[in-house]
C-alpha cells in the first residue's frame, strides 16, 4: 500500500496547481458597519450580485479596480443588456468612515438604471463590539 | 537454508498495516487546510430606491408635511446631528424614541437626507434604528445638485 500514497500526493499536487481560486469581490481592508437588523446573504439566489467596495477615503473599488460614476453605469448597462433590472443586485461593501458622498452618486445611478435592489453590507453586532 | 515463504499457510490470516494511510489523511489535511478561506460574517442592509422612472423619491406637493417623516443628517468632525421635520434631536436614541411615538399613530414612510460629510457607519446606524423601530418605507433623498 506504501506506492499508493505516492499515488495520492501526486493527484492532490496536480488538483491544487490546476484549481481555478475564485477571485472574491471582497475587499478585507473595509472595516464594515455594524447593525442589528441585517439579513443573512441568501447564497441560493438567482440575483446578479455587483458588489462594490468603498474605502475609508471614499474611492470605489469593484472587480479590484477604481470606478467612478461612469464606469458603473456601464456596468450596470452590461447587465441590463443580459438580464432585467429585478435579477440585479447591488451591494455596497462600505467603511464605516467612508463619507456618504462617495456613495450617493452611485445611488442616484442605481435608481436611474432601474436597480433598486440595493444593499449595504454590514457585520452583525457580537458582545465584544 | 529455507527461504522464509511470503504467504501465510493459514487460511484467513491477511492482515494489512493501517499506517500508510495516516499520511494520507496527513496529505488531506494539509490540501484542505490550503484551500480554506476564512470569511468574516457579513450581513446585508436591504435598501429601497425610489420606484421606476424617478430619478429621486419626491412626494407630490399635496401630501402634508406630517405624513412624511424627513430625516436629516449632518456631521461636524465626529459629532453627527440629526434633525427630524426640522426638530433638532438628542441622538439616535431620542429620534428612536420620537419615530416609535410617530409609529404608534400612524405608518409613516421616512425619507433620510444624509449630508455627504456623514459617515456611512453614522447613516447605517441610523437606517438600522428606522427598521428597528419599524418603518418599513425608507428612502434616500436625491441631491438637489
Amino acid at each position: 500500500m506504501t506506492p499508493m500514497i505516492d499515488v495520492v500526493f501526486q493527484l492532490i499536487v496536480f488538483f491544487t496547481a490546476t484549481s481555478t481560486m475564485v477571485k472574491t469581490e471582497v475587499n478585507e481592508t473595509v472595516a464594515l458597519p455594524v447593525a442589528e437588523k441585517g439579513q443573512n446573504q441568501q447564497t441560493t439566489s438567482q440575483k446578479k450580485k455587483v458588489t462594490a467596495n468603498v474605502l475609508a477615503d471614499g474611492s470605489v473599488v469593484l472587480g479590484g479596480r477604481r470606478i467612478g460614476v461612469a464606469e458603473l453605469q456601464d456596468i450596470l448597462s452590461a447587465e441590463l443588456e443580459q438580464r432585467p433590472a429585478e435579477h440585479i443586485e447591488v451591494q455596497f461593501r462600505a467603511d464605516r468612515k467612508a463619507p456618504y458622498g462617495a456613495v450617493e452618486p452611485l445611488l442616484l445611478v442605481c435608481a436611474k438604471k432601474g436597480v433598486w435592489q440595493v444593499s449595504f453590507a454590514v457585520s452583525p453586532i457580537t458582545e465584544n463590539r | 537454508m529455507k527461504s522464509p515463504n511470503h504467504y501465510s499457510s493459514e487460511p484467513g490470516n491477511v492482515s494489512s498495516s493501517m499506517t500508510p494511510m495516516i499520511d494520507v489523511v496527513f496529505q488531506l489535511l494539509i490540501f484542505f487546510l490550503c484551500t480554506a478561506s476564512f470569511k468574516l460574517t457579513e450581513q446585508a442592509l436591504p435598501t429601497t430606491l425610489p420606484p421606476l422612472g424617478a430619478a429621486a423619491y419626491k412626494p407630490p406637493p399635496e401630501i402634508e408635511e406630517l405624513e412624511l417623516i424627513r430625516i436629516g443628517l449632518t456631521q461636524s468632525g465626529d459629532e453627527l446631528h440629526i434633525d427630524m421635520n426640522g426638530n433638532a434631536c438628542a441622538g439616535i436614541d431620542d429620534l428612536a424614541g420620537r419615530l416609535r411615538q410617530l409609529m404608534a399613530l400612524a405608518n409613516l414612510p421616512a425619507v433620510l437626507d444624509v449630508s455627504t460629510e456623514v459617515e456611512i457607519g453614522h447613516m447605517v446606524a441610523v437606517y438600522d434604528m428606522c427598521l428597528a423601530v419599524g418603518l418599513k418605507d425608507i428612502h434616500f433623498a436625491a441631491p438637489d445638485r
